[in-house]
């Protein structure tokens, strides 16, 4: 009887050197992927993260008087981890979507990076439905750029799906294609700034549309009403103080925050 | 060529000492699960060798499943179904407290718990490749129960295991890059970070590759020591 006592005393003390209590509510834990996303998401050898949205989030977090600590988690497991309480918010770039709506909710947006298209520079194209008449666009599959196509130029134009955005680049250098349709940070960054992209520019300005998500915000758990509305307010209170533009302006020459 | 030499070295900018603290973090959790694997396994063996019925059956039961599932769903089971069952098991016992299970005790419990199915095998193959002659030889020199176990029959199944627990340690090492998915910076998590901040996947890749060739090594000459040690004493056969 006595060894049992004992035994259940160690698994006890093992049991709370293993567990701890979860953070207090003034702390906010902000999740995001070890996976660099630049510009958004950076990460030095030192497992320092820096790059817009990390920049943003903590000025988020001064605006709102809160503490908050990093969490790395793959992407994969990031929704999973959240709802498991391993952080409080999602940071990763994560457009909000009524699809993600059904497990998760969002916070305001904190930037919407506007799409648009890609052609080559010899060719002369409006993005019209008549100047559009009879081209064929590329586009990756599944995308809310695809859907965007699909409901807007279907009637006109050929769609070509891909299963990558970089095969998609490589059959409009190919000729295969007139334009390609995608992020236009991914675009800039993928295309347009690597040697390849040379004959290449972007086609009419770039844009955004209710019909490809409403841009990305925090992610937090459903029953977290209080902490979501908090941060929407401090985004709107950086937007309002111009502390989002300062940091904003480091790294983009267009308004990321789109309409 | 000298480009990535600087990214993987432990200059500025170089992801050297990173790897390193990956590489440190890997076997911690590799030693601790393997650790725990052995000591499931001895219970586990013990639970089908000579436990009750229905203790039998939750040893079969174990290894089989554990064995027949793939392992990165198993920690994905304890990672996210273990942890939030623990908390609603708390929040029985003492109301309103939300206790956080921390990552690396929560994989170490995924990987260890995989690694003891194995371990349980291992054991009791070796426990019944023991001649029944030996027990009743020390019954008969009445020892107790366990002593004949710690003094006559453990002793030499170890020497009959140690071959398969060295097996048994590199699938763990090797195991335990599954757990960059949840989030723990280890070796392969490092590498995986490095390779796409830099753009130079076959450098890093090749580098955790590498190291993990290195420390798997060194434990290999460890193994075979002991296994020697063990031996002695025994004609070479």
């Amino acid at each position: 009887m006595k060894r049992i006592a004992t035994l259940a005393a160690s698994a006890l003390i093992v049991a709370a050197a293993l567990l701890q209590p979860a953070a207090a509510q003034d702390v906010v834990r902000l999740g995001t992927t070890p996976e660099p996303y630049p510009p958004f998401i950076n990460i030095d050898p030192n497992g320092k993260l820096s790059g817009f949205e990390i920049e943003l989030a903590e000025a988020v977090c001064a605006e709102a008087k809160v503490k908050c600590e990093w969490v790395l988690q793959a992407w994969e497991g990031i929704i999973p981890a959240l709802l498991e309480k391993k952080f409080d918010a999602i940071v990763a770039s994560m457009s909000i979507t009524d699809e993600r709506r059904q497990v998760v909710d969002f916070s305001g947006k904190y930037y919407d990076s506007p799409a648009m298209f890609v052609g080559r520079k010899d060719q002369d194209i409006d993005i019209t439905a008549e100047s559009l008449n009879g081209k064929t666009i590329a586009v990756q599959v599944s995308t809310i750029h695809a859907n965007y196509l699909e409901s807007k130029f279907k009637d006109v134009a050929t769609i070509k799906s891909y299963d990558t955005q970089e095969n998609a680049n490589l059959d409009l250098i190919a000729g295969r294609v007139d334009l390609v349709l995608a992020d236009s940070i991914a675009l800039e960054d993928g295309l347009l700034k690597t040697a390849d992209g040379a004959d290449f520019e972007r086609k009419g300005d770039t844009f955004t549309d209710k019909l490809m998500g409403e841009g990305v915000g925090f992610a937090v758990r459903k029953e977290d009403t209080a902490l979501r509305d908090k941060l929407t307010a401090a985004i709107a209170g950086i937007r309002a103080n111009g502390t989002y533009k300062s940091i904003a302006d480091k790294y983009f020459s267009f308004d990321i925050y789109g309409n | 060529m000298l480009e990535s030499l600087g990214l993987i070295g432990f200059g500025d900018g170089g992801w050297g000492f990173a790897l390193l603290g990956g590489a440190l973090v890997t076997i911690e959790i590799a030693v601790a699960s393997y650790v725990v694997g052995i000591l499931l396994g001895l219970v586990g063996a013990w639970a089908k060798i000579s436990g009750p019925g229905w203790v039998k059956a939750i040893g079969a039961g174990y290894t089989s499943v554990v064995r027949g599932v793939p392992e990165i769903l198993v920690i994905f089971l304890i990672y996210y179904g273990g942890t939030s069952a623990i908390r609603s098991l708390t929040a029985l016992i003492v109301p309103g407290v939300d206790v956080q299970i921390a990552a690396f005790p929560a994989a170490v419990a995924a990987l260890g718990f995989i690694a003891g199915a194995y371990a349980t095998e291992i054991f009791r193959g070796s426990l019944l490749a023991i001649d029944p002659g030996q027990r009743e030889a020390g019954r008969a020199l009445s020892l107790r129960p366990y002593q004949v176990f710690g003094l006559i029959v453990l002793p030499q199944a170890l020497r009959l295991a140690v071959p398969a627990f060295g097996n048994l340690w590199l699938v763990v090492l090797k195991d335990s890059a599954l757990i960059s998915v949840v989030g723990i910076r280890d070796l392969l998590g490092i590498g995986q970070t490095a390779a796409l901040s830099t753009r130079q996947p076959f450098t890093f890749y090749t580098t955790v590759a590498l190291i993990f060739l290195l420390i798997s090594t060194v434990s290999m000459v460890a193994f075979h020591l002991a296994e020697r040690r063990l031996a002695r004493g025994q004609s070479s056969r």
